[in-house]
């Protein structure tokens, strides 16, 4: 391997993880703040892939799709808080088949008005930028702030607001932060707003580099659910995890065949809770 | 009693079908302490639980103030001004002394004030504020406790079993302050108690539950009323 495919590798590498880690943040801070996981995560990420694409043949700007995305995202998935989640809450089982099934539906509701067939979103960024005198697409580079923007947007509005102080007094004792006065319903329904609108943006990101189908989003949501599962509920560990599973998956895929790549997650990530059950977390 | 802060009447409760707490009415009074004592097991918990409404009760009513909050949920009754101070997982143990005391309030706005009762109360509290609650000793944990209940100038108090394990120094400072608390700044206080001195020094009227009943209640002041307690703990 010569060095331009090294530092093409590395790149790849960074922006897998910033990929990944965009994906999976909104599944992490739903199943941390609530215990449950969101199995429709991967619908809502089909929904702003969507969004993303009725915003570009609506001839409007591409980066306006991003805020729609995730205004699609969250507003699905407070009505789901509402209606699907909320009756279900403390007991993750029924959660679980609940939002899996949702999923379902939505991928149903979008094949009945978007159809079956593949479709593509052209990108807000084209062409290439020279990193170290290697040609890298702006867009992929984009994408690491992205996922700056939306770890760190996250890390502020846990660490430094009021409701991120609730939020926290929830994730670790919510019967005391009851006590304290704080509405826990009404955190869950944020979180689980947030998480979605989260999902829905993500969707809308990575539409330019694939395409959009209405089972899109499946992929994705497995390779989240792994990497939430060796997170637990830290963001620090979903970085660490989607940098290091992810940076296997473009090894793998670079060196044995991309479609070995696609099970790196899934197959390490299990693997790895074998070994350590709390994964990544501490 | 008018003017109560805290009026239960006939309130039954317990975990499902197992009643714990049988059909009790007390009333507690601005600047008045109202101490339960009991031996383990009696219900004493499970009352204050169902006051601060984490139990459904079976039957009965709680008011705070003029307003009847048996069917609130528990963040609604913090709202009204009643703070509880838990026997057991009472502190969130990763947050920092800041960040508890922080929690005891509905809005940062008002932190700087409250910090300056703390400051007055456990002037230790305000020189640790950055520590993890965890790292405190048993004693400066309950005295944190203490400190963040107070912090909104609750109505009604509830403690529940803070003398516990605790060196007869940290026992005088507890007491002093919620002495104060309700002498000076008017609050309601019920408190949960095991130790009897603590309980005669605080307090201006007690009750003892016995199964879940309330068997004795009188002054604090009263000449017999240690004789009477202790009795009523040893049968
Ligand atoms: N979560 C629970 N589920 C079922 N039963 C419970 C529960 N908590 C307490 N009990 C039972 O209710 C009864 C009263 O318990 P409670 O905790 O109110 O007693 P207590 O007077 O506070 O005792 P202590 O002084 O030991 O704290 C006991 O018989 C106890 O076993
Ligand atoms: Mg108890």
């Amino acid at each position: 391997m010569n060095g331009a495919a090294v530092l093409t590798l590395g790149l790849d590498i960074v922006t897998t993880a910033a990929i990944l880690f965009t994906v999976a943040t909104g599944l992490l801070i739903i199943f941390g703040v609530m215990k449950i996981v969101n199995f429709a995560h991967g619908a809502f990420i089909t929904l702003g892939a969507y969004a993303g694409l009725v915003a570009s043949e609506l001839g409007l700007s591409p980066w306006l799709g991003l805020p729609l995305a995730f205004l699609a995202g969250a507003a699905c998935g407070a009505l789901v808080e509402r209606c699907v989640v909320r009756p279900l809450y403390g007991r993750p089982l029924d959660a679980i088949l609940a939002t899996w099934g949702l999923g379902i539906i939505i991928g149903e509701l979008l094949t009945l008005v978007f159809g079956r067939e593949v479709q593509f979103v052209g990108s807000p960024l084209s062409g290439t930028v020279d990193v170290l005198g290697e040609a890298y697409s702006v867009y992929r580079l984009f994408l690491v702030v992205a996922a700056l923007i939306v770890g760190g947007g996250f890390a502020w509005l846990l660490g430094a607001t009021r409701l991120g102080l609730a939020t926290r007094a929830v994730i670790m004792n919510e019967d005391l932060a009851r006590g304290l006065g704080i509405n826990a319903g009404w955190v869950r329904f944020i979180t689980f707003s947030l998480g979605s609108g989260l999902a829905g943006l993500a969707g809308a990101l990575i539409t330019p580099l694939s395409s959009v189908d209405p089972n899109m989003g499946v992929p994705w949501l497995l390779n989240a659910f792994m990497l939430v599962m060796v997170s637990g509920a830290s963001l620090g560990a979903l970085l660490a995890a989607s940098v290091l599973l992810g940076g296997a998956q473009v090894v793998i895929s670079s060196l044995a065949s991309p479609i070995l790549g696609g099970l790196t997650i899934v197959v390490l990530a299990a693997l790895l809770l074998r070994v350590r059950p709390k994964g990544f977390a501490r | 009693m008018s003017g109560a802060i805290l009026s239960v009447e006939g309130l039954s409760s317990g975990y499902g079908a197992a009643t714990v707490v049988r059909e009790v009415s007390l009333q507690v009074a601005p600047g008045e302490v109202l101490v339960l004592l009991g031996k383990n097991g009696m219900g004493k918990s499970t009352l204050l639980r169902t006051i601060m409404g984490y139990l459904r009760p079976h039957a009965g009513r709680i008011c705070v103030g003029a307003t009847d909050v048996t069917g609130e949920p528990v963040h609604r009754r913090a709202a009204h001004g009643v703070s509880y101070a838990p026997q057991e997982r009472a502190l969130f143990q990763d947050l920092s002394v800041r960040d508890n005391l922080r929690l005891g309030l509905s809005k940062d706005r008002d932190f700087e004030q409250a910090l300056g009762r703390v400051r007055r109360a456990f002037p230790f509290l305000a020189e640790r504020l950055a520590q993890p609650a965890g790292t405190l000793s048993g004693g400066e944990q309950k005295m944190l406790l203490v400190a963040r209940a107070l912090m909104t100038a609750p109505r009604l108090v509830l403690v529940d079993e803070v003398t516990e394990g605790l060196q007869p120094s940290v026992v005088d400072r507890l007491a002093t302050v919620l002495r104060r608390a309700a002498a000076e700044e008017r609050r309601a206080i019920l408190l949960v108690e095991q130790h009897v001195h603590f309980a005669l020094s605080v307090a201006d009227r007690y009750a003892v539950l016995k199964l879940g009943t309330i068997v004795a209640t009188g002054s604090t002041r009263d000449p017999d009323a240690q004789a009477v307690i202790e009795s009523q703990l040893r049968v």
